[in-house]
């Protein structure tokens, strides 16, 4: 079970119609992401690297190719059964932070695990742990729109990781932040990765790229180096 | 945690919170179903009771059974036939029903009444000024023309002779007489006064056996008691029951159009309002979906919070705006009671029965909105959802919106081509259906192609933003375009049918009432007019300075089973004075008699199917139809013959009017005062002005529901419009916000807003009033004639396309002030802060 990377793409393709017009947005990209790995996914605006994250996210299907999540082919997977693999192994950080503006920084990060049909008392000691290690523990029953950029991104860090998933998904989430506030977020994604949870990333940033196992270059859809 | 608990658990804080936290939204849509809600619930109510009411009192549910005396030939005489009535009650054989037999009346009489004082004093206090008082409810609109707010003394000269009564305005659930009038209700009528006919009212009703078979009895009494007097018939009312299914057909069309246009605006306005707030939450949605939540969950999330929202607005709606439904419901059952003659009360049981299904409506259009706004909503790519940039676009989708226009515009010339070859009312409702269709998809279109189009005016940077919100959120404009042009077009095209029928009226009224003065008799009552004295035409002739005296008769009868009336006058004079406006056929040679011909109105032809050349007996003799003529004077069949005719058949028959055509250059005044002077209490002399402006005073009263129709048109159109707009312009501050940031001016920022509000309610404008005169036509050309058998002209006029466009003009006027004042407190500082 240990060798079953946790995600795998094999030669997934993804384009979009866009005005009449056939963008391709990902082009025949192969991946593996091991248990425990921090890959960073850099590469210039518009070369893909969103919509590869989306694929591997599950949020969405590749034009061809296909997805295993923890050794399993999702190819033809139903929608109900993707979303059952999002609730329970992979958590999401965005740029935009995403959280939900009327729900308390508390339950925001609760809500992964009540989905997961974990009690609220639960999930609301294992919500205050998670604050605690990422000193948000004055926030707990503030409101997301009072938070700071960087508070707001921890929070949703914090929220991505509650239900203890396989894979967290980090679109640019140091993107709308100072480097202060980016390296405080930086810092919690590296300590995730140190007690195993693996970790994909896509950034702009060189002190992301520092913190990662693994570098992944990008250039018109398809992977054009590694390091 | 269960998968229910966890639903709940998260129904609570993303959307019960939301209710609280942000209420705008919701508040936007609580207000909208509220106001949608109270005036569907006052037409619901309306609609139901008075239809409810109107039908009870046709059917004779509730209606005492009459019996009718009235004459055959000469006139009735209440002392003639006053003994016979007095020995009804004294008949000891009656006596099981003696006591249902009410007070004999004089019915369906008008007399010259003249009221000479209403004094404001409780009832109490009038009858202890003045001893054995009359007390009487009078209906709400009666009240209102009297100033009687609720109870008053009021003075009358009737007949020469003074009356008082202590009159009580009606409640609106009290259940007044259907022909609750002070003229009416008069019982002390001068004696020795010929009549028309005389009502007996034997209290129960019509449908009651066992009054019925007693009313017979009492019929066949009162023939054989009056028999031995002058000729008399005595037989039960139908003639105003006929009438009363005639006058419910128009009535029930009026009210399902007012009902259907008001469901319609509301409908619209609560669909709008819904869509937007739906759309407000696409992004958490996504989000949430994200994290795993399943779509029927989001659906399930949305409808619910959408459900409680309508479910208050609803109940708001009826409870808080409970005395805007009385207004409403005392407008319109005041203006149909005074219209229709008849009371319309609501009862408790249509009260709530309108309330119940106003509310469950309202409840049921917001929840499905928000069914079908979630739906989509829900069902959004989460990579484009999760992504805030993308979240206000919604443009059309071009292959689908020209599709859809070039369909309906097919299904629309098929149809109007069908109209003008086949004209059928269905064809012509489907046409005024399809083309507020059409108006609204040709909006769409517009606001689709113009943007990509006017490229021209992008060079002037407001002109760019606003032709780009456009272009990319024209989805979010489309309902209130839609809402708008609808409303447009059905006050444009009711406009002009009631602007026709005027122009239509006013020409045939200056054909038809040719002549200097006209004489009628004062005592008037409606379905069998009271007559004038035989010898008053041959007075008059001898008046110097008159040319000509054309006495005109008529009386009711039948051809077949169907009741018609008959009127006889001086064909041939008639047709050289040329007041028929023939639809088919003409008058006969000048020199040629008569004598066993007749013309028919469009009415009679179209009810008894006859036409020029066919053959009609009517109370003996045989006639053939020379022509049809339009008539206005009387919605029921007639047939004119000639005077000699009529006379041979209507023995010692007094004429209805008398029409005086005076030498050139003749004082009209004076010769007015001569023959007033001939008979001066029971006659009454106009002239031709007046006559023209009672014409007009009646057309006006009729259409008054029409003007209630399109007040409410107005008003929800108006509220639909500035909420939707109101809520795209709120929708979408923080693009303002951020363009205001990067350097837009205040200034730029408006006009573009403006330019964006003037461009929809522009195109609304242009839209509307295209379907509007196309309504218009399809009302007046069509409808008219084939459902109310009238042939009118359609009149294109100015006055409601300029209408229209004040109406427009006070929108965009309304919302160049919102975007002024939205844009004006803008603050830069926390201009992004908004996550």
């Amino acid at each position: 079970m240990a060798d079953v990377p946790v995600v795998e793409a094999r030669a997934v393709s993804r384009s979009f119609d866009s005005g009449g017009c056939v963008v391709q947005a990902v082009r025949e990209v192969s991946l593996t992401v091991s248990r425990g790995e921090f890959i960073a996914l850099v590469g210039p605006s518009g070369c893909g690297k969103s919509t590869l994250l989306s694929m591997l996210g599950l949020i969405e299907l590749p034009s061809a190719g296909e997805v295993l999540l923890e050794g399993k082919s999702l190819q033809g997977a139903q929608e109900k059964l993707l979303q059952e693999l999002r609730r329970a192994r992979i958590g999401f950080v965005f740029q935009a932070f995403n959280l939900l503006s009327t729900l308390s920084v508390e339950e925001n990060i609760m809500l992964p695990c009540i989905l997961n049909g974990v009690s609220e008392e639960q999930a609301r000691e294992s919500a205050v742990q998670i604050l605690k290690t990422l000193n948000l523990e004055n926030h707990t029953k503030a409101m997301p729109n009072t938070l700071s950029g960087g508070e707001m991104q921890r929070v949703a860090i914090a929220r991505a990781i509650a239900h203890r998933p396989a894979l967290v998904i980090a679109d640019e989430p140091t993107g709308n932040l100072d480097s202060v506030a980016g390296e405080s977020v930086l810092a919690v994604l590296s300590a995730l990765h140190h007690q195993g949870i693996s970790i994909i990333m896509a950034t702009h940033s060189e002190a992301a790229v520092a913190r990662a196992s693994r570098v992944l270059k990008m250039r018109d859809g398809a992977i054009i180096d590694e390091s | 945690m269960s998968r229910r608990s966890a639903w709940w658990w998260l129904w609570v804080r993303f959307s019960a919170r939301r209710l609280i936290r942000y209420p705008q939204r919701p508040a936007i849509v609580l207000i909208s179903i509220a106001l949608a809600t109270a005036l569907a619930s006052a037409v619901l109510r309306v609609g139901a009771a008075s239809i409810d009411s109107f039908e009870r009192s046709i059917s004779g549910g509730d209606q005492p059974y009459q019996i009718v005396i009235s004459t055959i030939g000469g006139r009735l005489n209440r002392d003639a036939i006053a003994p016979c009535l007095s020995a009804i009650s004294a008949r000891a054989d009656f006596v099981g029903i003696r006591r249902e037999v009410g007070i004999v009346r004089f019915e369906d009489i008008e007399l010259p009444v003249r009221i000479t004082g209403v004094a404001a004093l409780s009832s109490g206090t009038a009858r202890a000024a003045v001893p054995g008082l009359d007390s009487r409810i009078i209906a709400p609109h009666l009240a209102d023309q009297l100033g009687v707010s609720e109870t008053a003394l009021v003075t009358l000269e009737v007949g020469g002779t003074t009356k008082q009564l202590s009159v009580r305005r009606a409640g609106l659930s009290q259940n007044i007489d259907a022909y609750a009038d002070i003229v009416v209700m008069l019982t002390d009528i001068p004696r020795g006064l010929a009549l028309d006919l005389v009502a007996l009212r034997l209290r129960g009703a019509n449908a009651d056996a066992l009054v019925e078979s007693a009313a017979r009895e009492i019929e066949q009494w009162l023939s054989a008691c009056l028999s031995s007097g002058p000729p008399t018939r005595v037989e039960p009312v139908k003639a105003p029951i006929e009438r009363g299914v005639q006058l419910l057909g128009a009535y029930r069309f009026n009210i399902s159009v007012m009902t259907l246009i008001t469901l319609l605006v509301c409908g619209i306005l609560i669909w709008q309002a819904t869509q937007i707030a739906v759309y407000g939450v696409e992004r958490e949605l996504a989000i949430i979906r994200t994290l795993g939540v399943s779509q029927s969950s989001c659906l399930a999330l949305v409808i619910i919070e959408s459900t409680v929202i309508s479910l208050v607005g609803a109940l708001i709606g009826v409870t808080v705006a409970a005395p805007l439904v009385v207004r409403i419901t005392g407008f319109f059952t005041s203006t149909a009671s005074e219209i229709y003659n008849v009371s319309l009360q609501p009862g408790a049981g249509a009260t709530a029965w309108g309330t119940v299904a106003a509310v469950l409506l309202m409840t049921s259009l917001g929840a499905g909105a928000a069914f079908v706004g979630a739906r989509g909503v829900a069902g959004v790519a989460l990579y484009r959802g999760t992504r805030r940039e993308c979240r206000a676009v919604r443009p059309l989708k071009g292959s689908l919106v020209v599709a859809t226009v070039a369909l309906i515009s097919c299904l629309l010339i098929l149809l109007v081509l069908s109209l003008v070859l086949r004209p059928s009312a269905l064809i012509a409702y489907s046409v005024i259906g399809v083309v507020l269709f059409w108006a609204s998809a040709a909006l769409v279109l517009v606001l689709y192609i113009l943007p990509h189009a006017a490229r021209s005016l992008r060079r002037y940077l407001a002109a760019r933003l606003a032709l780009g919100a456009l272009k990319t959120s024209a989805r979010s404009f489309v309902l209130s375009g839609i809402a708008a042009t609808v409303a447009i077009a059905l006050l444009v095209g009711l406009s002009l049918m009631v602007g026709s029928f005027r122009e239509t009226l006013a020409r045939w009224s200056a054909i038809r009432l040719a002549g200097d003065i006209f004489i009628s008799s004062a005592v008037s009552g409606a379905g069998n007019e009271a007559r004038l004295p035989l010898e008053l035409a041959d007075q008059i002739a001898k008046i110097p300075g008159v040319e000509r005296v054309i006495p005109y008769f008529e009386t009711a009868a039948s051809v077949g089973d169907r009741a018609v009336v008959v009127g006889g006058v001086d064909l041939r004079t008639q047709c050289h004075r040329q007041v028929y406006t023939f639809i088919s056929g003409d008058c006969i040679p000048s020199d040629r008699s008569w004598s066993g011909q007749a013309i028919a109105s469009e009415s009679a032809a179209r009810k008894l199917g006859v036409q020029v050349g066919s053959q009609v007996t009517v109370a003996g003799g045989m006639y053939t139809v020379r022509g049809t003529f339009q008539e206005f004077g009387t919605e029921q069949p007639l047939i004119v013959v000639d005077r000699e005719d009529f006379e041979s058949l209507y023995i010692q028959h007094g004429p209805e009017t008398i029409t005086v055509d005076l030498r050139n250059g003749e004082d009209l005044l004076s010769i007015r005062a001569k023959i007033q002077g001939l008979a001066p209490v029971t006659i009454t002399v106009r002239d031709q002005r007046e006559l023209l402006t009672l014409v007009e005073t009646l057309f006006n009263r009729t259409f008054r529901v029409t003007d209630s129709v399109r007040v409410i048109v107005f008003v929800m159109a108006l509220l639909g419009w500035l909420s939707t707009t109101a809520q795209y312009i709120w929708e979408r501050r923080r693009e303002l916000r951020v363009a205001y940031v990067v350097g837009v001016s205040r200034r730029s920022l408006v006009t573009s807003l403006t330019i964006e509000v003037v461009f929809v309610a522009g195109l609304a404008a242009i839209g509307g009033v295209i379907a509007g005169v196309i309504i218009g036509w399809c009302l007046t050309c069509y409808i008219n004639p084939l459902v109310f058998g009238w042939t009118l002209n359609f009149t294109l006029s100015l006055r409601p396309i300029l209408e229209a466009l004040v109406f427009v003009g006070c929108v965009a006027l309304a919302m160049m002030l919102l975007a002024q004042v939205m844009v004006g407190r803008i603050a830069r500082s926390v201009a992004l802060a908004d996550e």
